[in-house]
């Protein structure tokens, strides 16, 4: 691994996003300044497996069963949950938290359906990875921690500084609305042949408030602003409780990729300090997120802004024999390969020493949008 | 023109060697033997392969009447339809968005381990009967390469085939409920306080 591996001392804050440039996920670590950790989300290498957020914490020589504290699944994206599982069990003495609808009866009932096209479909990996989840609590005879807006996740004290992390979303009307969502679901879940679709995951996403004494940090997942006054991003302007108005953030995990639909000006003068510190996972699928106008946009707001790596090409499919390459045109078919763009992006702040200035290391296809773009 | 470089059969009664045709003992099939082995004769017929390489190294197999025993009918070495990993790309794919005259899918390459691919594929390329199982979500398998046909020789071929799978049986949607009910006895989500 490219980056250095001293781990931060006691005190000191850090934040890392490991990207992979959208197809194979994302995750954000994030160390409280008092040896605990906290996994959001999972990814996975295609290239070798390896599960990224695992692999990184053990380049630092964290102990993992009883270093981690919390982990968090922000939604059901394959891209998001995949290694997950792996994280939980690994993690032995973590706490896991996700959204669920407010029925539980009902939620769990379609998560049961759900896993029976396990049978026929193994390889879907969002319902491979939260049943495997559920049975890992089970065995451990523990409880899961119910994410939505204004819940706590985690909290602990580093000298007299409340450090403490908060559920940002999803709101509780959102949940009233995956509630009727599963119940047609369930209605309506007569097909093996196909995969269960959730509408709208990212409306469930599980945007965070990482608050460490005077600072405080938000992560956007993959939240959207929505149309919604009492969901979306707008809920957590209008709304919640757990911000404090008149601390701004100074960092910021910009949401769904810089997408338009994740932008909001009211964000960036309510919630956030001037110029902070933000960083971008791009998705390169469809047409690719961030589009060069919304990045115009982010540049304009923050000289410190990251992204995990560019934007790929489109358009090539993976290298295979010529005759099979041309033959594959030969019957109209269009086909791209999803690259594996791996990145890192680290900050580091020391919240003892005071006015300390925060440090930001890059690694693999990671870069500062200062530079290029 | 397709002058035969090699030919080769492959039978089970003979070890499963390959040997070359001229030398197959075809005496040892006696009567008695086939009547009493009648499986290892039925194994013979489906595994007994004639097996030809062209100068390009194009392989095929070909239908052969042999010189067998009297009474004995095995006239037909049946083909078996083959290909080869290099000449065939094999996807599973899942449907993520369908347009007008196309659709959208996550394509991971079933011989080939790493990353996947997006396609997009005509929706006419897709059977009559399959087009009702077109819907986002849906799985499917795409071949495309060169296969043989029953004279042996390459065609060029596309086959693009949705899963098709029975309906749920009672049993199946039972076991859910069961399922959900044990998982709701055993798990409990909680809720941190906080002031």
């Amino acid at each position: 691994m490219e980056i250095d591996n001293t781990s931060p001392n006691r005190g000191e804050i850090e934040i890392t996003v490991i990207g992979t440039g959208g197809g194979y996920g994302e995750s954000l670590i994030i160390h409280d300044g008092t040896g605990q950790w906290i996994i959001v989300d999972s990814c996975i290498s295609p290239d070798d497996d390896k599960n990224l957020p695992l692999e990184y914490l053990n380049h630092l020589g964290v102990d993992l069963a009883n270093s981690v504290k919390l982990i968090v699944c922000t939604h059901w994206h394959d891209d998001h949950i995949k290694g997950l599982a792996d994280i939980y069990r690994e993690c032995s003495s973590a706490e896991i938290t996700f959204s669920q609808a407010h029925d539980q009866g009902k939620f769990l009932y379609f998560v049961s359906l759900d896993a029976l096209k396990l049978k026929d479909q193994p390889s879907m990996s969002s319902t491979h990875e939260f049943n495997t989840i559920l049975e890992i609590l089970i065995n451990r005879n523990k409880s899961y921690l119910r994410a939505q807006s204004d819940h706590l996740l985690h909290s602990v004290k580093l000298g007299g500084k409340l450090i403490t992390i908060f559920a940002l979303s999803p709101s509780s009307s959102t949940l009233d609305r995956f509630d009727e969502e599963i119940s047609q679901l369930i209605q309506d879940f007569g097909s093996r042949e196909s995969k269960i679709v959730i509408e709208k995951p990212n409306e469930k996403s599980v945007a965070l408030l990482f608050t460490f004494g005077a600072y405080t940090a938000i992560f956007g997942a993959d939240l959207e602003i929505g149309n919604q006054e009492n969901s979306g991003w707008f809920n957590i302007l209008d709304n919640l409780k757990c911000i404090d108005r008149e601390t701004k953030s100074i960092y910021f995990k910009i949401p769904h990729h810089g997408s338009e639909n994740g932008y909001h000006s009211r964000i960036w003068e309510e919630l956030l300090s001037e110029n902070p510190v933000a960083t971008l996972t791009p998705w390169n699928r469809n047409n690719g997120l961030p589009t060069d106008d919304m990045l115009k946009i982010y540049r304009g707001l923050s000289n410190n802004l990251y992204i995990t790596s560019t934007k790929a090409n489109f358009g090539k499919a993976k290298k295979r024999a010529r005759r099979l390459e041309k033959l594959i045109k030969d019957f109209d078919l269009v086909v791209s390969e999803v690259k594996n763009n791996y990145g890192i992006i680290r900050y580091r702040l020391d919240i003892v020493m005071g006015e300390a200035p925060f440090k930001i290391e890059l690694a693999g296809a990671a870069i500062h949008l200062r530079d290029s773009i | 023109m397709e002058p035969v470089l090699e030919e080769t059969v492959n039978t089970k009664l003979t070890s499963r060697q390959t040997k070359p045709l001229s030398s197959v003992p075809f005496d040892f099939l006696d009567k008695k033997d086939v009547v009493e082995n009648a499986i290892e004769r039925i194994d013979l017929e489906k595994e007994s392969l004639v097996h030809s390489k062209d100068q390009y190294g194009i392989s095929s197999y070909v239908e052969k009447t042999l010189d067998l025993p009297e009474g004995i009918i095995l006239n037909t070495f049946r083909y078996k339809p083959t290909i080869s990993d290099n000449d065939v790309v094999r996807w599973k794919g899942f449907v993520t968005e369908i347009k007008k005259k196309t659709f959208i899918s996550k394509l991971f390459d079933i011989d080939a381990k790493g990353t996947y691919e997006i396609g997009q594929l005509p929706i006419e390329k897709i059977d009559r009967d399959d087009l009702s199982l077109l819907k986002i979500g849906a799985t499917f398998y795409l071949s495309v390469g060169y296969f043989y046909n029953t004279n042996g020789q390459v065609q060029k071929k596309m086959i693009l085939k949705f899963q098709r799978l029975v309906s749920w049986s009672v049993e199946e949607t039972d076991e859910a409920a069961d399922r959900a009910t044990y998982l709701a006895k055993n798990i409990s989500g909680e809720t941190l306080e906080w002031k």
